[in-house]
């Protein structure tokens, strides 16, 4: 009985303590749950009676593949250029340097349909280099989209590059290592999480693209932010917006878990 | 092959940053088969000087020589030279292995030659079964056995060691010095240069000992000479801590605060006794037997520090301000008491003249 006691005592008070804490996240919980899951449920709900035919169409079918497809595409590109101009940056001694890397900072700071207005000024059927037909192609968001997100992979990647060890380049160099091969034995291999982490940001980012698109994409590229758009303002047929964005989500997020997992488990591996 | 720095001068930053002197005009020249030690206080010059053979750095003035060719304008990976930095910078995503085949890999050796070689470079510097181990998975000991076998591998002539011990514990440190012996017999013919801060690495692995200070070549001598006879007064402080006494010299005799130095010829120029402090030996104020051929100093004690095999005793010598003298006292003698009256006898073999500071 005594024992009985002291035992519902013990677990009482170490109760008492963890809810205590418990206390301090519920005002953020309660928060997230109005702000954003509240409207998620909403939206699920809604999408409910509309499923079979959104899902069935081609309409919907083509939107995801392109989505997928400029996504994809503008990442690559994104790597590409950035790992590019944070190695020029960062190795390569010009005056001005300083100069550039600001510039990538203020970059960030844009709103990325003004890179798609932009181009209309340089691509557009009135623009400088009149590519008329290139303006409305897929090609032109995915240029824009590189344009617009190479910053964000280069941001982390020329933080890792300035951390990298002067020795370390030395020395490889003393062993007979050219620029090339420094770079890609020594370089790369210790920046990589910095790219990872750059190239699935900008994955995320660009699958949800809705600026660029917006602008420059009108009339043969739809994504699945675009079709959203257009179900759901344009042609009041709300149940088939939130089914798309359901899916987007789910895009979302599924991606979002996997780079995770990928990411950490490699981060648990290194230390 | 033999590595030759002639008037070698390096400046870093620009007019806005301001510019500092490294090094400046520097002359070295260090034979096959020979260890010269570059010695002197941080921010001395050392790694400049070091960098400045591996091609990290351009020197503003001077040539680079290695084996008589002219290589200061070449880049890093044309000099065929082995570098251990302090911090070893071994790759740290490759596995010890391939951090040692790195080299070999970049002159694009044949497979069978590398991995050879890689075996043969693990095993003399004993780390054969880590080979397949990440360089955080190693002690800084073994990293430290790796970065070596990184940089024999492609069978440099020309070894350049900064301050490779200096990350290391004192005990480990022992350990690594006698390794570093070894090694040295085991590559007769490459030319070593090895930067310290250390005296004792220096005095114990160096055919030579060049003394740096303020990005300038104080001393260089045999490390027995250098040692025994210092040409200046820094380099009689900064290796092995030699006291300096100020002297005044009196109808052809050397004295330092009043006592005569027997047998001590005066030399222009040179205005202080350095003398060891392990040849410096305490006694009891009692009246000098005269037969000796030693100075006598009248002083006392001020403090006392315990060292295991011997304790070093610091002194005031009475008539001189401002000058202590440290002695130390092997653990089989009495230390004196703490304000104890002594006198410091100074055998006049142990005693030598520099040059007083100028500047
Ligand atoms: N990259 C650099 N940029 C500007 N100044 C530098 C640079 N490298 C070295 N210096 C300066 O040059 C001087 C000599 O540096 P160095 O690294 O050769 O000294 P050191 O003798 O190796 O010292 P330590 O024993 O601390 O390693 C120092 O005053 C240092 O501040
Ligand atoms: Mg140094």
């Amino acid at each position: 009985m005594a024992v009985e006691a002291l035992g519902a005592t013990v677990v009482v008070s170490s109760q008492r303590r963890r809810d205590g804490k418990w206390l301090w996240v519920l005002p953020p919980l309660l928060v997230i749950a109005v702000l954003v899951v509240y409207p998620l449920v909403l939206v699920a709900i809604e999408s409910i009676p509309a499923w079979g035919d959104v899902v069935g169409s081609a309409e919907f079918r083509d939107a995801l593949v392109r989505t997928v497809q400029i996504a994809v595409s503008s990442t690559v590109g994104c790597l590409i250029v950035g790992t590019f101009l944070a190695v020029v940056i960062s190795f390569v001694p010009f005056p001005g340097a300083r100069v550039v890397a600001g510039l990538v900072d203020t970059m960030l700071a844009l709103p990325s349909f003004l890179v798609a207005l932009s181009f209309t000024f340089i691509y557009g059927t009135t623009g400088i280099l009149r590519a008329g037909g290139f303006l409305t192609s897929p090609w032109a968001v995915v240029l824009a989209e590189v344009t617009f997100y190479t910053p964000f992979v280069m941001r982390p990647l020329l933080a890792a590059m300035s951390r990298l060890p002067q020795a370390q380049l030395d020395v490889a160099a003393s062993l007979g290592a050219g620029p090339w091969r420094v770079l890609r034995q020594v370089v790369l291999p210790e920046v990589r999480p910095a790219l990872v982490a750059g190239g699935s940001l900008t994955l995320l980012l660009t699958l949800n693209e809705f600026g660029i698109v917006l602008f420059l994409g009108a009339k043969g590229t739809t994504t699945l932010p675009m079709l959203v758009h257009t179900k759901g303002i344009v042609m009041f047929d709300y149940p088939g917006a939130c089914v798309i964005a359901v899916v987007q989500i789910a895009l979302s997020l599924g991606l979002y878990a996997v780079l995770r997992m990928a990411l950490g488990g490699r981060r648990a591996r290194l230390d | 092959m033999t590595v030759q720095l002639e008037d070698v001068t390096v400046h870093f930053g620009n007019k806005h940053s301001g510019r500092t002197c490294a090094l400046e005009g520097f002359d070295l020249s260090v034979a096959a088969g020979e260890t010269v030690a570059l010695l002197g206080p941080s921010g001395s010059g050392k790694s400049t000087a070091l960098k400045a053979v591996a091609g990290f750095v351009r020197p503003t003035r001077g040539r680079i020589r290695l084996g008589g060719n002219d290589v200061t304008d070449l880049p890093p990976a044309r000099r065929g030279i082995g570098v251990v930095v302090q911090q070893y910078a071994l790759f740290p995503h490759l596995r010890v292995a391939d951090n040692v085949a790195f080299g070999l890999r970049a002159a694009r050796k044949p497979k069978a030659e590398v991995s050879r070689r890689v075996g043969e470079m693990l095993e003399m510097v004993g780390m054969t079964a880590y080979g397949r181990r990440f360089p955080r998975e190693l002690s800084g000991g073994q990293q430290q056995r790796v970065a070596i076998a990184r940089a024999l591998a492609i069978q440099p002539s020309v070894l350049l060691l900064d301050e490779p011990l200096a990350a290391l514990d004192a005990q480990l440190r022992a350990d690594m010095l006698g390794e570093l012996q070894k090694l040295r017999r085991e590559v007769p013919d490459i030319a070593i240069v090895y930067v310290t801060h250390d005296q004792s690495e220096a005095l114990a692995l160096a055919d030579r000992i060049a003394v740096m200070r303020d990005a300038r070549l104080v001393d260089i001598a045999p490390a027995a000479e250098l040692y025994a006879a210092p040409p200046s007064a820094f380099t009689a402080s900064f290796l092995g801590g030699a006291n300096l006494l100020p002297v005044s010299v009196d109808e052809g005799a050397v004295k330092v605060a009043g006592a005569v130095v027997p047998g001590l010829k005066p030399e222009d120029g040179k205005s202080l006794l350095c003398i060891r402090p392990h040849a410096i030996r305490l006694e009891p104020p009692e009246p000098a037997n005269a037969v000796e051929d030693v100075a006598r100093l009248v002083g006392r004690v001020v403090a006392a520090q315990w060292r295991g095999a011997s304790s070093q005793v610091t002194c005031l010598v009475d008539g001189l301000a401002d000058v202590v003298v440290r002695v130390d006292v092997p653990a089989d003698r009495r230390v004196p008491e703490l304000g104890a009256a002594v006198v410091m006898v100074l055998p006049v073999e142990a005693c030598s003249l520099v040059p007083a500071e100028v500047g």
